[in-house]
């Protein structure tokens, strides 16, 4: 089943980072605790660790770009996984938490 | 960072005369997986969002609390630095309380309201966790004369870094624990890093003991990666505070593998000198002790790895699960009294 790796939040004021590089390339089997990638944060460029198994199905941040905490880094599963609806389903739920954000107003009012 | 060796023994060491109970080395091994593998999920835990506020994570340091909590006596004191995860297991309290705080939720260690700084449990004398940096060294000389003066018996633990040690307050606290002969054992956790600056960058007295010598108080290093020699030395220094004898000071030359907090890029070390370290891993030298002197099968030490995750795995979900404060709670447990006039509405 594949897995979503987020964009970490590797200090305590990021908001948003910085893919500084790649370790890995799509198509590489990582291991927990291998390096794969370097995250430019607001304060200093850190190595981030993969804590999640599987072979490298998409990158969601290309190097030198700047992505929020939490969207999609990376997807990690089995080797030729179909991640089209995983993709999918993120862009559905960020949808869903955009209506409740605009809900919130109203139910504060009651 | 290559997968930690925990799993099995560095190496093949032939069958020694051992000083402690096979009960003992089992014990030890148990808890210091446990703080080593659940604070790998809290650094995980903490990158996800999944809790807020700092995170500085005890990885590599687990044999100076190991020892300290297997040497010390039921009615002692504890006193520590922000570092303070693995506090409340080597002093038997279950980790869910302590995963609960780090989320903010009411059945955390501090009822939701510390944090991962802040870790307090009464039964079993832990007296924080506390995020002023080298404040507990003298609040640790003040629980042991509360103690003295009320002809308690008990010894203080008081742990603070290599970099807390150069805080002025030391030395007045020094002074006044040798005048009193206050029962107290000041542990420098020294992890020769003070946030990301070595020791040998902030002092031309390198052997940190010598601090104490200054004052006449015995002072000795210690190998913080070997749990038996924290042990031995803590029930030495013990047995002097017990005796009206005094304080001790124990330079304990440990080493963390991950940074100071979360936010540490580390460019002041070495990748290979975090390597060296890990040759000498505490975890793995208990293990490597329990199987040369076939203490326990494989199948044992099997039983006692999944247990761990499993401990792991219900201290997360409990913490998860947990109710959230409520409002009202904001304003309990600020003052002693309990109508105190200020916060009244």
């Amino acid at each position: 089943m594949a897995e979503i790796v987020r964009m970490p939040k590797l200090s305590d004021t990021m908001t948003e980072g910085v893919v500084a590089e790649w370790h890995k390339k799509v198509g590489d089997n990582i291991e927990s605790g291998e390096l794969l990638a370097e995250i430019e944060t607001d304060k200093a460029t850190m190595e981030f660790e993969s804590f999640q198994e599987g072979v490298l199905l998409h990158i969601g941040v290309q190097k030198g770009d700047t992505a929020p905490v939490d969207s999609i880094l990376a997807i990690l599963g089995e080797k030729g996984e179909d991640i089209a609806k995983l993709l999918e389903e993120e862009k559905s739920t960020n949808a869903k938490v955009d209506e409740k954000e605009i809900e919130k107003p109203d139910r504060n009012k009651s | 960072m290559s997968t930690t060796t925990i799993e099995k023994p560095l190496k093949n060491k032939s069958k020694e005369v051992l000083n402690f109970s096979k009960k003992q080395y089992l014990k030890w091994y148990k808890d210091m997986l446990l703080m080593r593998k659940i604070e790998e999920r809290i650094g995980h835990l903490y990158i996800q969002q999944k809790f807020g506020g700092f995170c500085h994570l005890y990885i590599g340091q687990e044999a100076v609390v190991a020892g300290t909590a297997s040497a010390c006596a039921k009615e002692d004191k504890h006193i520590t630095a922000y570092r303070d995860h693995a506090h409340p297991i080597a002093l038997g309290v279950h980790p869910k309380y302590m995963v609960a705080e780090l989320y903010g939720k009411k059945t955390g260690m501090s009822k939701g309201k510390g944090g991962s700084m802040h870790m307090f449990n009464k039964e079993v004398n832990l007296m924080g966790g506390h995020g002023i940096v080298g404040a507990q060294i003298p609040m640790g000389a003040g629980i042991a004369f509360a103690d003295q003066y009320k002809g308690n018996k008990g010894v203080t633990y008081c742990s603070f870094g290599d970099g807390a040690a150069r805080q002025g307050a030391l030395h007045e606290t020094f002074n006044m624990a040798m005048m009193w002969k206050l029962p107290v054992v000041f542990i420098i956790e020294n992890n020769n890093y003070a946030m990301g600056t070595s020791v040998k960058r902030t002092t031309n007295v390198e052997d940190m003991s010598e601090i104490g010598k200054s004052y006449h108080m015995p002072s000795f290093v210690v190998d913080g990666m070997s749990v038996e020699a924290v042990h031995n030395a803590i029930e030495e220094a013990s047995q002097r505070a017990r005796d009206g004898e005094g304080p001790t000071l124990l330079d304990i030359r440990t080493y963390r593998y991950k940074g100071h907090s979360m936010s540490d890029p580390q460019k002041y070390r070495t990748k290979d000198e975090v390597e060296d370290f890990k040759d000498k891993d505490p975890v793995s030298q208990v293990l490597d002790t329990i199987m040369s002197n076939k203490l326990a099968s494989e199948s044992d030490i099997k039983k006692i790895q999944q247990d761990v995750k499993d401990l792991v795995d219900e201290s997360i979900k409990f913490a998860e699960e947990s109710p959230e404060l409520e409002p009202h709670e904001l304003y309990e447990d600020v003052y002693m009294q309990k109508d105190y006039p200020f916060i009244k509405d």
